[in-house]
């Protein structure tokens, strides 16, 4: 039994909480979705430990609903038909460390080139795997910029090119082009090359943008990876990495002497995170993200188009979901959670922000302005 | 006590502003020394509690550098942060790493991390920052 007073506390803690997601227009977090019906689920200790392919003795575990979650995203990433492989993983940052892990198995002495608007948890992890790595400048619009990309890679051409690739960066939702970049590879002769997307954010819809992005297996990505508490909405932090199977099982037979094949990354596994994704892509399926992407961007559009009556220089990227605008004043930050980095802050319309919401912030800003 | 460098793009009462970060965090600055290059402030700063003081300035958005990294100036050209690992590479050294801390003006300042950096100061010599 919880004293009253720990009672209280959580009561403060939910209201805080609700009245919180009410003002939340800076991080890419979508709180459109139900889930409660899979709440019961929570009364077992459920875990997907070990590759979720492989069959284990801990049977309380969700591993068939985590296959048909990576079938899901593999063939919307047009992963080849038998040779692909994947997992739930605890975010973004967990699915790019798998990808980045990989590309060092294959290329211990490769080098990272990954653009300056990367998310910072790509250093990070590239320093935790012991990778080196090259930043690349940025074009304006936060793209990576092929000149530097090129001249750079010229200079090592007697190392494999490790190349991570944004799908959406964190401030500007610019996409890289692995096209182009594999143009460049091709140019320079380099053979040995791995390319990881970060799609972070724009994963789970980059298939239906238009024009669409080369993101993909078919573009040439070697792995993919996405949020899924990003723009599908879970609750709960996670993501999906699908990479070619391949690779993994070079990766299985390398480890093999440590006594397991299993090639994620933790232990323990979350397998609450794999139903709540199960759940969205069947309520959803390839239509609803469609869907639920035009909605988005009518949002989108209609922000650039209600900021700049108002005199605020607002823009996006095409297609994208994130509104840059100049760095709003402490008070607007802090109520409508918007993210700020030098001079801009963004705005980004998440299944669940309404014109209303964007309305109520442009008040606020304009307030100021006054 | 423990110096440190902060890198941006310049502005006016900069100088103020630090000092404020800093004061309402109730750390001390012993001294602080800011250079203007090309539109970006170099400020070294040497304060009483280095690691706090590191952790709330960049909290607040600044990108702070150590001297356990070596800080070059290079000019902002396609293959600039590359010819400088190529170079250290010819020279039988490894890189851990390269990354832009602020980029304006034609002028670029690079965090550079190798597996000898004494050497790597010593080579890269006439674009070492500090
Ligand atoms: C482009 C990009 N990559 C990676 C991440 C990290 O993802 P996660 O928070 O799911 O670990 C983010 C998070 O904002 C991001 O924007």
């Amino acid at each position: 039994m919880l004293s009253a007073v720990d009672k209280a506390r959580l009561d403060a803690l939910y209201q805080n909480l609700s009245e919180n997601s009410q003002h939340f227009l800076g991080y890419p977090c979508a709180n459109d979705l139900d889930y409660e019906n899979l709440f019961r689920f929570l009364q077992f200790p459920i875990n997907n430990v070990g590759d979720p392919f492989q069959d284990s003795t801990y049977r309380l575990a969700t591993r068939e609903i985590e296959q048909e979650v990576v079938h899901f995203f593999a063939d919307l990433f047009r992963a080849p038909q038998d040779d692909y492989w994947g997992y739930v993983t605890n975010g973004g940052t967990e699915g790019n460390l798998y990808g980045l892990y990989l590309a060092r198995e294959l290329y211990p002495n490769g080098v990272v080139y990954f653009s300056e608007e990367t998310h910072y948890s790509v250093a990070k992890n590239v320093h935790f795997l012991g990778l080196r790595h090259i930043m690349i400048r940025t074009l304006e619009n936060g793209e990576i910029d092929y000149e530097d990309l090129k001249e750079s890679i010229k200079l090592h051409r007697d190392v494999p090119a490790i190349i991570f690739a944004n799908i959406g960066t964190t401030m500007k939702e610019a996409k890289d082009d692995i096209r182009q970049i594999q143009k460049i590879l091709d140019d320079l002769v380099i053979q040995q090359r791995y390319i990881h997307c970060d799609g972070a954010l724009c994963g789970p819809f980059a298939q239906f943008l238009d024009p669409r992005p080369a993101f993909d297996f078919v573009d040439g990505a070697d792995s993919v990876a996405i949020s899924g508490h990003k723009f599908i909405g879970s609750p709960l932090p996670c993501g999906v990495v699908i990479a070619k199977k391949r690779y993994v099982d070079r990766i299985g037979r390398s480890i093999g002497y440590i006594g397991s094949m299993d090639t994620t990354i933790t232990g323990s596994r979350n397998a609450f995170t794999p139903l709540l994704l199960w759940q969205a892509i069947k309520q959803l399926g390839k239509d609803g993200l469609k869907a639920r992407l035009q909605s988005c961007q009518a949002v989108a559009a209609y922000t650039v188009d209600a900021m700049n009556a108002k005199g605020i220089h607002a823009w996006r990227n095409p297609g994208a979901l994130t509104i840059v605008i100049p760095k709003v004043s402490e008070f607007v930050k802090n109520k409508w959670q918007l993210a700020t980095q030098d001079d801009h802050s963004h705005v980004i319309t998440m299944p669940g922000v309404t014109t209303a919401h964007i309305d109520a912030l442009i008040a606020d800003m304009t307030k100021e302005l006054a | 006590m423990k110096q440190f460098t902060l890198i941006t793009a310049d502005r006016k009462g900069l100088a103020a502003e630090i000092a404020d970060v800093l004061g309402k965090a109730g750390i001390n600055i012993l001294e602080l020394n800011a250079q203007s290059v090309s539109g970006s402030a170099l400020v070294e700063i040497c304060v009483d509690k280095a690691d706090d003081a590191m952790h709330i300035l960049s909290a607040y958005g600044f990108q702070i550098v150590t001297d356990d990294v070596i800080t070059l100036k290079l000019q902002d050209q396609p293959g600039a942060l590359a010819q400088v690992t190529r170079q250290l590479s010819d020279a039988g050294l490894s890189i851990r790493g390269i990354s832009t801390l602020q980029r304006h003006g034609g002028v670029c300042y690079v965090a550079l991390s190798t597996d000898d950096d004494v050497k790597a100061r010593q080579l890269m010599k006439p674009l070492v920052v500090g």
